[in-house]
């Protein structure tokens, strides 16, 4: 940072150009122009938290006065779950997973359970529903039979299982889960009358895990963060913040105005997810990877277990339980302890975790929360990464990176288990 | 010279709905004084006991404890074209002042900063909602109450006061808000560039044109001496006062060629 810059002056005064803004655009939620830049002051050390925090939340109430801006005070979510914060982080334990492929007829009709996960804190079936008969169905066209399910494991223990995923007239995708769990080492449960054996197909190893710094100075890997967090989906890159922080870092003499990464930061920023970049040769990967628009269809059908927990990475511990692919995209279950700062979900003064993963083909995929549940501490969902898996690639190395640490899980992904 | 011009001040009377009256809230000189209670001091003990509440103590109240709030500068208008929406006060009379002005800071949107109607025992006010409810209950006086505020950190950079170095970024930010807003108006460019230096009250003050638009070298008791009364007179901004007395008003002016600033006085009264 410059000697010569005084960043509460520069936010301070940012913030009274906002107030005098004239026409100020239309901004989604989780996108406050002062956030960024205050975001940015904080990740490069230029300002303490607190500081950063009492002058943003007094101008986002004047700017809300003006019948502008939105979104919680900074101050009340730093100390809610920032690091003067009082967090709890729950130790991760690998799940017991299970892969099943099995088709089970039900009287309401046909359902395909995927895999079995046997943790700690539950117990999740992943399955499909195809229902067969109309008098079968409650609200929403979710089988009555669905909406609680008893499981019992062998030790005779027995709990009910709720749905909770997605469908409609054509049928249901989603977890049924149990909480409390069912034991973790049961050779098999039962679902209503019908008998699963847990067999592990295979004596799988868990996945080699490692912990890498992220190469590069300082601005430059919170500008890639940034970007790689920027919206509620992975491909949203909110280009009016990502210049905010573009600027701020400028100001603040952290980035010079002719450094590489702004050109491909802008470039990337502005990309559509849907028909990528006329320029994307230019940009290096990873974004190159993302910016070519989507690939639709082709990936490989199947489950791959994980069940790892990483090493905490800039704070955050990540268990990855299960990776599924289907034809149009792919997806990863897992954990995190505390809750990470992944785009729309977490705060400015959490972690931001990018959901990176590479394959031996050369592609980068990068995932975004597409379910989570759970609170400050501990919680656990799917991370969505929106496009097929190349069927060709024989590994997927998962890199969950943070400003300074990056994890790499290493997953060996032939041959695969295909779906029926 | 800064708390000495609130002197020059027209006092201001807010009418406020206090105990199902109309009562009447001065400011006069920098104080604020609730005019239609014989013994203020009083009733804010016996409110505090839990007593009937009335709106002027509670905004009497409100205010000692923000004398010099800053914040009271970062929420209050900046010049003529900056519209600032305040709550609509409550005119339940049982409650503290600011109670319900529950800005909903999981979704400002516009016009949600609003005060509600309790219909069971309400929540104290939180601080900021206490500050707010007592801008809100008349704009002039938020903007005399800022003024105020002004004139106290004004004082302090004069004197050299550590507190006034501690917040000279906010003081600076807070002047800059203040000039460009009252520069674009008085010269009818709303989007123009203004670069405002804070200077020490000694030095003089300038404005001058630049190919990117115009800088300005003011103290930052301009907002006392000068924003706060009027600071376009016939069509010249007031740069700095120089002799104010109940008969005449002197001042340091410049116009739209921005050459050297001259002299302008005006009678009063």
């Amino acid at each position: 940072v410059s000697a010569f810059f005084d960043p509460e002056l520069y936010l301070r005064l940012y913030a009274e150009q906002a107030i005098l803004e004239r026409s100020p655009h239309e901004r989604s939620s989780w996108e406050s122009p002062l956030d960024e830049a205050a975001d940015a002051l904080s990740a490069i050390g230029a300002l303490d938290d607190e500081t950063l925090d009492a002058i943003v939340d007094d101008y986002q109430l004047a700017l809300s006065l003006r019948g502008r801006e939105s979104g919680p005070p900074r101050a009340s979510r730093r100390r809610s779950s920032g690091p003067g914060a009082t967090v709890v982080t729950t130790p991760l334990i690998p799940d017991r997973i299970v892969t099943c492929d099995q088709e089970l007829e039900q009287s309401w009709g046909r359902l395909h359970l995927h895999y079995v996960a046997l943790g700690e804190q539950s117990t999740s079936l992943a399955i499909t529903a195809k229902p067969m008969t109309d008098s079968s169905l409650g609200r929403h066209g979710l089988p009555v039979a669905l909406q609680q399910v008893a499981l019992t494991d062998d030790r005779g223990t027995t709990t009910s299982a709720h749905f909770s995923g997605g469908g409609g007239s054509g049928g249901w995708r989603g977890h049924l889960t149990t909480n409390p769990p069912l034991s973790r080492t049961t050779r098999w449960i039962t679902l209503g009358s019908t008998r699963i054996e847990l067999c592990e197909q295979e004596d799988r190893e868990p996945p080699p895990v490692s912990i890498e710094s992220v190469p590069g100075r300082l601005a430059e890997r919170y500008l890639s963060l940034r970007l790689a967090t920027a919206g509620h989906l992975p491909m949203i890159m909110a280009p009016d913040g990502v210049e905010v922080s573009i600027q701020t870092l400028i100001a603040a003499g952290a980035l010079d105005d002719h450094d590489p990464i702004i050109s491909v930061a802008k470039a990337v920023a502005h990309s559509s997810p849907v028909h990528g970049l006329s320029a994307q040769s230019t940009l290096p990967e990873p974004w190159a990877s993302l910016t070519g628009g989507l690939r639709s269809g082709g990936g490989p059908k199947g489950v791959i277990p994980i069940g790892v927990v990483t090493p905490p990475i800039d704070g955050v511990t990540i268990r990855f339980d299960v990776l599924v692919s289907t034809d149009h995209d792919f997806s990863v279950q897992a954990a995190t302890s505390p809750r990470p700062n992944s785009g729309f979900m977490g705060s400015g003064n959490e972690a931001r975790i990018a959901w990176w993963a590479e394959d031996d083909q050369g592609n980068h995929y990068l995932g975004g929360i597409g379910s989570w549940s759970g609170g400050l501490d501990f919680g656990q969902g799917m991370i969505a990464f929106g496009v097929p898996l190349d069927p060709t690639a024989g590994e997927l190395r998962l890199t969950p990176t943070g400003l300074s640490e990056r994890a790499v899980v290493s997953l060996r992904l032939l041959p695969w288990a295909v779906e029926r | 010279m800064s708390v000495d011009a609130l002197r020059h001040y027209p006092q201001l009377d807010a009418h406020v709905h206090c105990a199902g009256e109309i009562h009447r809230l001065r400011w006069h000189a920098g104080e604020l004084i609730a005019t239609d209670h014989v013994d203020a001091e009083g009733e804010r003990v016996l409110t505090a006991l839990g007593g009937q509440r009335f709106t002027c103590i509670d905004a009497l109240e409100i205010w000692a404890h923000h004398l010099d709030d800053l914040r009271i500068l970062i929420l209050t208008r900046r010049g003529p074209t900056d519209q600032v929406v305040w709550p609509k006060p409550s005119s339940d009379p049982s409650v503290a002042l600011g109670t319900g002005a529950t800005v909903d800071l999981l979704g400002r949107q516009r016009g949600s900063v609003v005060f509600a109607a309790p219909t069971t025992a309400p929540p104290s006010p939180s601080p900021e909602e206490q500050l707010v409810g007592l801008l809100a209950l008349d704009a002039r006086l938020a903007d005399h109450l800022a003024i105020t505020v002004a004139a106290t950190w004004a004082e302090r950079l004069a004197a050299g006061d550590v507190r006034a170095r501690s917040a000279r970024a906010a003081l600076t930010a807070i002047l800059h808000g203040r000039v460009t807003s009252t520069v674009r108006s008085w010269l009818g460019e709303p989007d123009l560039q203004v670069d405002v230096d804070m200077i020490d009250p000694d030095a003089p003050p300038t404005l001058t044109r630049t190919a990117d638009g115009i800088h300005a070298f003011l103290p930052f008791e301009w907002i006392v001496n000068v924003w706060g009364r009027n600071p376009v007179i016939s069509d010249r901004l007031a740069l700095a006062v120089l002799d104010c007395n109940p008969e005449r008003l002197s001042l340091l002016t410049t116009d739209h060629t921005f050459g050297e600033p001259r002299p302008l006085t005006l009678s009063l009264g």
